[in-house]
């Protein structure tokens, strides 16, 4: 297995709802116009918190400063696991990549983001952490820091010294977690089409937001949620949609599994997560993974999202709720 | 394609047809139009050719790439990949009964879909078509297809293809790849490579990797940024090329670990790299808005040895037309020819002209090559031209041990066939220096030797300031009295010229005899009246009279000259001053010159330019003042260089002036031969260090290798060791050998 440390040097931002219209000219500039800047990786994630987006320095440049505008602070570097085995998988995604990276930072304390795109996994972690990082994951992986676009060898490093060993296991907090009863699916688009599905996209994302009403239920499973996410990475589209939302679209544009799978979300946290905390993700992926049930993940601002094939929620559910009362006993 | 930038495929085995492809697929026919006229419709191509609109296909939206079915196939059977990944087979033909029509509309889809970058045919089982996608999480990006396997409906419910929803009803889905490889990667270009049926080259996201389909598992993978076009040379199946951006990587499959070779990187960005199928080891390349077409010819890129070898390319490019060009495709079968086609759809059918190499043998013969021909020029037998030719000249010198007589040095120019006055004159002087420098170096060793390499330039500058010599006195012409009054320095000059011999003898009567002996009587009368002795001079020319060689007409001229008056206005001469040009012979006529001269001007004679250089100099010699004498020689050893006048090595001697001389020379003759060994004759060392000598050395030596003559080449550096002392590598290679056999 191959760990790769990309070259982007990603910022995790969160955009207040109101201050929409002072970012349309540099949102729209980064989401279709991406030769205009030198941005190669943008993510944007609507939730009905606010809008949710990972930018690299290039990116970051483009979006002024404002009220509006909050920026987590650190500096974050991506991840990226390769197989170079043909060895066939067969659980995708987080699950894959639960018990070789997430498992082992969570030990070691280190807090990651996860972005799943139609193409990959994305880990984030801060950029303080990296040696620690790689510390950690050199027994299992071969890890190569891209620069300039070539592959580098990173030198394995057996000392132990100044790094501490596993000491517990994953966080001690454990996040509630809520299923919205939307659908959603998970596709790409060829980035030449883009142009054709602009005005809609900008409609889905810009202008379609009504404030949830108050759940009539009354219970604390929201009936749906606003989530839309749209990655544009290395030249790769990603879109995770509500299957609603998708009937908007003209059909033959946008890309999907041939057997045309359906996602169920499972969102993570009560209270914002923040930045420091470790183990989030683990927590989730870690039963997961046993359960052998695969999954997308995706972190935003304040909360983090795994979307579970529409057939396992039930299960994921009951795997999910299983830890929270084995933590809570 | 998409859209905006089309392509072209030649068909592999109808070598008429070719299809351009954008949006929809267009097979055009091409004809010539050398014997007949443009058809109504028809797109002209090139002066001769013309295509004609066969088909269009419409029926595959969101092409991405196409790859035509190896076989031979009348239908023109395509497949084409689409922005959603699937693998349609489509066709251009209008027979709907062919044998392929239960293919045509055939889909092949991946599990998820993104799009098909590339198609590849196996060229060893026809069936197989590998095709390269986009990176997806959980899947292959390299899927290997059977085309014909059974269509697999239970497989995919129709319910469940939502997004193909409509298009359905009749279409052959074939979901099951017969392989799947690469995981968790994209594939951007693929090639089956032709050594087996179950190799594949692939170009991965940052990678190219080997997968053998025999077993899944293994593959082979290099890390590079250059993973585009991978391409295989049809000639050297170890070949790869692939590109990244502007820069072609060139492989060796049996060293796979970096590229044998880059090319020169170009401004923009790559957008296909080809191998010419009908001819070896040339690449073309395309870049992106460019309108030009660059090949790389790698004839000569010989396999790595070391890992430092970068061997050279011969880099050209082609210009098929003004506009820029979409793309290109080399004809299968036609030598070097290729059909372009521009952005907005107009195409250009056009043979890249090969490059002609030439190389002339070392016999008077010319060979070129150019593309799968190769001819030769040689002369005709039965032309004399051949023999005036410098290279047959030096091989028959050569073989007769031109420069190799070191003793009697002027018999050179006897082995060199003693047809050329120039190389007479030159051996002779040689052979004068070499005896006199000899001479001095046995009366007073280290002193005066190489004031006579030098030449008489140099000789008689180191007189001037001495002595005047003496005016001649005309009342006593028939006495032999001035000669006495010479300097050194001009008995020496008198001895290289030949009249006088070496020694304190000043008499010319030996050289006189020599020359009579040689039946120039008309020189020998010259030298002879030069040195005052006009009865001499007479008595000359009467002998020649009368013998069987000679001309009867001397008899005029020793009449005319017996007349000789110094009286300024005598009739005799003006009669002798105008009648004298009418005279052949240039020797008779600077003796009339000389005799009509008025006091100290000697021009008639000294710049009669068909009288020889050392008789002309010799006579300088005698009567000029020093002065005189100094500009005289100045201006003749530079009249010398000019020319290249082997003569003028007397004046000049072996110096770096004797060098300029022979370059004038060689550039005018190339004998190189000549060059080498008068230089190796004698020359001080800083004159054979003169980069010049060495070229005309070096050149000499391999001109002897080329003609395979071993032996000249060992003896010629056996003299050269001996002559020159900067030049050891032999004697250094002998006492090697002797050390060894000491040894033993």
């Amino acid at each position: 297995m191959e760990l790769h440390i990309l070259e982007h040097r990603v910022r995790v931002l969160s955009l207040a709802r109101p201050g929409l219209w002072l970012y349309t000219h540099p949102l729209i500039k980064l989401l279709f116009l991406p030769r205009r800047s030198r941005c190669k990786f943008f993510s944007l994630t609507e939730t009905p918190e606010d809008y949710t987006l990972m930018v690299d320095e290039e990116g970051f440049k483009e979006l002024p400063p404002s009220e509006f505008l909050q920026v987590a602070e650190a500096t974050w570097l991506v991840l990226n696991v390769s197989s170079r085995s043909g060895a066939a998988v067969q659980a995708a995604g987080v699950t894959k990549i639960a018990r070789s990276v997430i498992a082992p930072l969570a030990e070691h304390h280190v807090s990651v983001l996860m972005l799943s795109t139609y193409q990959t996994d994305f880990i984030l972690v801060r950029e303080q952490d990296l040696s620690v990082v790689i510390h950690t994951l050199s027994q299992e992986f071969d890890i190569y820091r891209e620069v300039g676009g070539e592959p580098v060898p990173v030198a394995r490093d057996d000392s132990s010294n100044g790094f501490p060993r596993s000491q517990h296991g994953p966080s001690p907090t454990v996040h509630p977690i809520q299923s919205p009863q939307n659908r959603f699916c998970v596709l790409t688009l060829d980035p030449e089409t883009l142009p054709a599905i602009a005005t809609t996209l900008i409609d889905v994302l810009f202008y379609s937001y009504s404030a949830p009403k108050e759940a009539a239920s009354g219970g604390t499973e929201p009936s749906s949620i606003t989530f839309f996410a749209f990655s544009l990475i290395e030249g790769y589209i990603s879109i995770v949609m509500d299957a609603e939302t998708q009937k908007k679209f003209p059909s033959d544009l946008l890309l999907t599994s041939s057997s045309g799978e359906l996602w169920r979300m499972v969102r993570i946290g009560g209270q914002p997560l923040g930045f420091d905390e470790c183990g989030i993700v683990a927590q989730i992926a870690g039963p997961l993974a046993a359960a052998d049930i695969s999954a997308y993940y995706i972190s935003t601002f304040n909360f983090d999202h795994a979307l579970v094939p529409e057939d396992g929620i039930g299960s994921v559910i009951e795997v999910l709720q299983r830890r929270q009362d084995s933590q809570g006993s | 394609m998409s859209g905006t930038k089309p392509d072209i495929l030649w068909a592999p085995h109808q070598v008429d047809r070719f299809v351009v492809c954008d949006s929809e697929l267009s097979l055009y026919h091409v004809e010539s139009t050398v014997n007949s006229e443009l058809k109504a419709g028809s797109l002209r191509l090139s002066e001769d050719s013309a295509a004609t609109l066969l088909s269009i296909n419409s029926d595959t939206p969101y092409m991405k790439c196409v790859a035509w079915y190896l076989n031979y196939d009348p239908e023109c059977l395509l497949a084409v990949g689409q922005a959603n990944g699937r693998v349609v087979l489509t066709s251009l033909g209008q027979d709907h009964n062919s044998k392929f029509k239960d293919l045509i509309g055939k889909e092949f889809v991946p599990k998820h879909a993104r799009q098909c970058n590339t198609l590849a045919w196996n060229p060893l089982d026809s069936n197989w078509l590998a095709a390269g996608l986009d990176k997806h999480r959980a899947d292959f990006s390299v899927l290997i297809w059977d085309i014909c396997s059974k269509y697999t409906p239970d497989i995919v419910p129709m319910e469940k293809v939502r997004l193909s929803a409509g298009e359905t009803e009749t279409t052959l889905l074939v979901t099951k790849p017969l392989y799947e490889l690469g995981q968790n990667d994209a594939c951007l270009s693929l090639c089956w490579l032709p050594r087996d049926q179950k190799l594949l080259l692939a170009g991965m996201h940052r990678n190219l990797a080997i997968f053998d389909l025999r077993n899944t598992s293994q593959k082979m993978f290099v890390n590079t940024k250059a993973v585009q076009g991978v391409t295989v040379d049809p000639y050297f199946h170890d070949r790869v090329a692939s590109f990244y951006e502007g820069q072609v990587a060139i492989w060796d499959l049996r060293k796979f670990e970096k590229p044998v070779l880059t090319l020169t990187e170009q401004p923009k960005p790559l957008t296909k790299v080809a191998w010419c199928p009908t001819r070896t080891g040339l690449l073309a390349t395309l870049t992106r808005d460019s309108n030009i077409i660059r090949l790389y010819d790698m004839q000569h890129t010989p396999t790595p040895i070391g890992d430092e070898t970068e061997p050279t390319i011969i880099e050209r490019s082609v210009q098929p037309c003004d506009n820029y060009i979409a793309s290109f495709a080399w004809h299968p079968t036609s030598q070097n020819r290729m059909i372009v086609v521009t952005p907005n759809r107009t195409m250009s059918d056009f043979t890249v002209f090969e490059r002609i190499s030439l190389a002339w043998s070392p016999i008077t013969s010319l060979m070129w090559a150019c593309g799968r021909h190769l001819y030769e020029c040689a002369e005709e037998e039965n032309d004399n031209s051949l023999e005036k030719d410098i290279a047959t000249k030096m091989r028959l010198r050569a073989l007769s041990r031109y420069g190799l007589d070191t003793e009697q040095v002027w018999r050179n120019h006897i082995l060199a066939g003693n047809e050329d006055p120039q190389l007479k004159s030159l051996w002779y002087t040689l052979h004068f220096m070499k005896q006199y420098t000899e001479d001095m170096d046995q009366k007073s060793p280290g002193n005066k030797g190489s004031l006579v390499y030098a030449g008489i330039k140099s000789i008689v500058k180191s007189s001037l300031g001495t002595v005047e010599s003496s005016r001649h006195n005309w009342s006593s012409l028939d006495k032999q009295s001035d000669i006495q009054n010479l300097n050194e320095e001009r008995i020496l000059a008198l001895q290289l010229c030949g009249w006088i011999k070496k020694g304190t003898d000043v008499d010319v009567g030996p050289f006189l005899n020599s020359l009579v002996q040689e039946g120039e009587w008309e020189r020998a009368a010259a030298v002879a009246l030069f040195n005052l002795d006009i009865r001499r001079a007479i008595q000359i020319l009467n002998e020649g009279a009368s013998s069987e060689k000679g001309d009867l007409n001397l008899n005029v001229v020793a009449m005319a000259l017996s007349g000789y008056t110094d009286e300024k206005n005598s009739l005799w001469r003006e009669m002798c001053s105008t009648l004298r040009l009418q005279l052949n012979n240039p020797y008779l006529c600077v003796m009339f010159a000389f005799l009509t001269s008025e006091t100290g001007s000697y021009d008639g004679v000294l710049y009669e330019n068909k009288v020889a250089v050392r008789d002309r100099v010799a006579f300088a010699c005698k009567f000029l003042s020093d002065s005189q004498l100094n500009r005289y020689i100045e201006k003749l050893t530079n009249e010398m260089k000019e020319a290249g006048n082997l003569e003028g090595i007397l004046l000049t001697g072996l110096t770096k002036d004797g060098v300029d001389l022979m370059e004038s020379y060689v550039d005018r003759t190339g004998d190189v031969q000549t060059a080498s060994y008068c230089m190796l004759q004698g020359s001080p060392l800083d004159v054979l260090k003169d980069e010049r000598v060495q070229y005309w050395i070096e050149n000499y030596r391999n001109l002897l290798d080329a003609w395979r003559f071993w032996h000249k080449r060992a003896e010629f550096d056996i003299h050269r060791s001996k002559l020159d002392p900067s030049s050891k590598p032999l004697a250094q290679v002998s006492t090697y050998i002797i050390l060894e056999r000491i040894k033993l």
